[in-house]
């Protein structure tokens, strides 16, 4: 006589629960991610964070003018080149007024600036390679991505307080 | 004799399984919970502070900043070629006002560091105005923080140094 089995067997169970728990670590997974870009989404390009940017842009361009920034050999040779970083201003750059420039820098609260050729292939390759900086700016500037215009220039800022912004430095600004 | 229902390796399994996927589901319920309502704060404070530093920045960009003087306790009035306009932050009903626009902050927020700064320097000055608003469910700070530079012909009322911090 056929034995009657009553209830689940252990391998039905297994198998039905293994779907469901597959299912909801898929779940997760697609809301950590989903959670990630939320986040990011509130830290790049803030309002203050443009608004302080033009300042620093403001001050480039009324003392010195971007003509030697963007024939410097980083920016030609690395895609980019620094303006501040580690509480300094490049001294390349700003050997006058270096005062006035760090205390700016301090007081909109910028961690690391850089200006970069608006085609960031270069820049991004050298820092995948070689990053002096934070891994966020590293995938801040991963992120950005313009329709390529040669004579343009990109101001990139990674504030203190872990928030991102750029601006373009248009062609009659670098002229 | 005939069984009948589950045996106890079957129940313990199934409760055990069961168990975790609770777990994964009350987790997941909280953390869109949590994702919600820091997301309509987040954005309902940043909503506040952009437009209130966009008000700021297009009239101190645009115009001439002639004048800063004080008008009272965290309170400042721009002298524009244009005419004049009062930034006020009244902490005790947690309102910041300037000119015609006002922005009440909800009772979980609270006003940080509220002050202004001013350093000279030959080829100008810089301005710092500083409005600290903290919210106590959220990180990070969704205050004003305006940086202005100046030149030396805008005459600043160093009174406001020490009104706008009280």
């Amino acid at each position: 006589m056929k034995k009657k089995s009553k209830g689940f067997m252990l391998l039905e169970t297994l198998v039905v629960s293994t779907f469901i728990i597959s299912t909801l670590i898929y779940l997760y997974i697609q809301f950590i991610n989903l959670k990630k870009s939320y986040d990011i989404s509130f830290r790049y390009d803030t309002i203050p964070g443009l608004y302080n940017l033009k300042e620093v842009d403001k001050f480039i361009n009324t003392n010195y003018g971007y003509a030697d920034f963007i024939n410097n050999t980083d920016i030609i040779t690395n895609g980019y080149t620094e303006i501040y970083n580690n509480n300094e201003c490049n001294i390349n750059f700003f050997s006058n007024n270096n005062n006035y420039c760090e205390k700016l820098m301090t007081s909109i609260g910028a961690k690391t600036i850089l200006l970069a050729k608006i085609d960031l292939t270069t820049t991004k390759n050298n820092l995948k390679n070689n990053n002096p900086y934070s891994n966020n700016l590293y995938l801040y500037i991963k992120s950005i991505n313009y329709t390529t215009n040669l004579n343009t220039y990109l101001l990139i800022i990674e504030y203190n307080d872990n928030t991102f912004s750029n601006i373009k430095i248009e062609k009659e600004e670098v002229n | 004799m005939k069984k009948r229902g589950f045996t106890v390796v079957e129940l313990m399994t199934t409760f055990v399984l069961i168990s975790v996927i609770a777990t994964l589901l009350i987790k997941l319920t909280i953390s869109l919970k949590e994702l919600y309502i820091s997301g309509d704060m987040k954005t309902t404070l940043l909503a506040k502070q952009g437009t209130l530093t966009d008000k700021l920045k297009n009239d101190l960009n645009n115009n001439v900043l002639t004048e800063m003087n004080s008008c009272g306790n965290n309170c400042i009035t721009f002298v524009y070629n244009t005419g004049s306009k009062n930034l006020k932050v009244d902490k005790t009903n947690k309102i910041i006002t300037y000119d015609n626009y006002a922005i009440k902050l909800g009772k979980e927020n609270s006003f940080g560091d509220i002050y202004i700064n001013k350093d000279d320097y030959d080829i100008g000055s810089i301005v710092k105005i500083n409005i600290s608003i903290k919210n106590k469910l959220l990180k990070g700070d969704y205050g004003i923080n305006i940086v202005h530079q100046i030149n030396d012909t805008t005459t600043f009322d160093s009174n406001i140094l020490t009104t706008f911090n009280k």
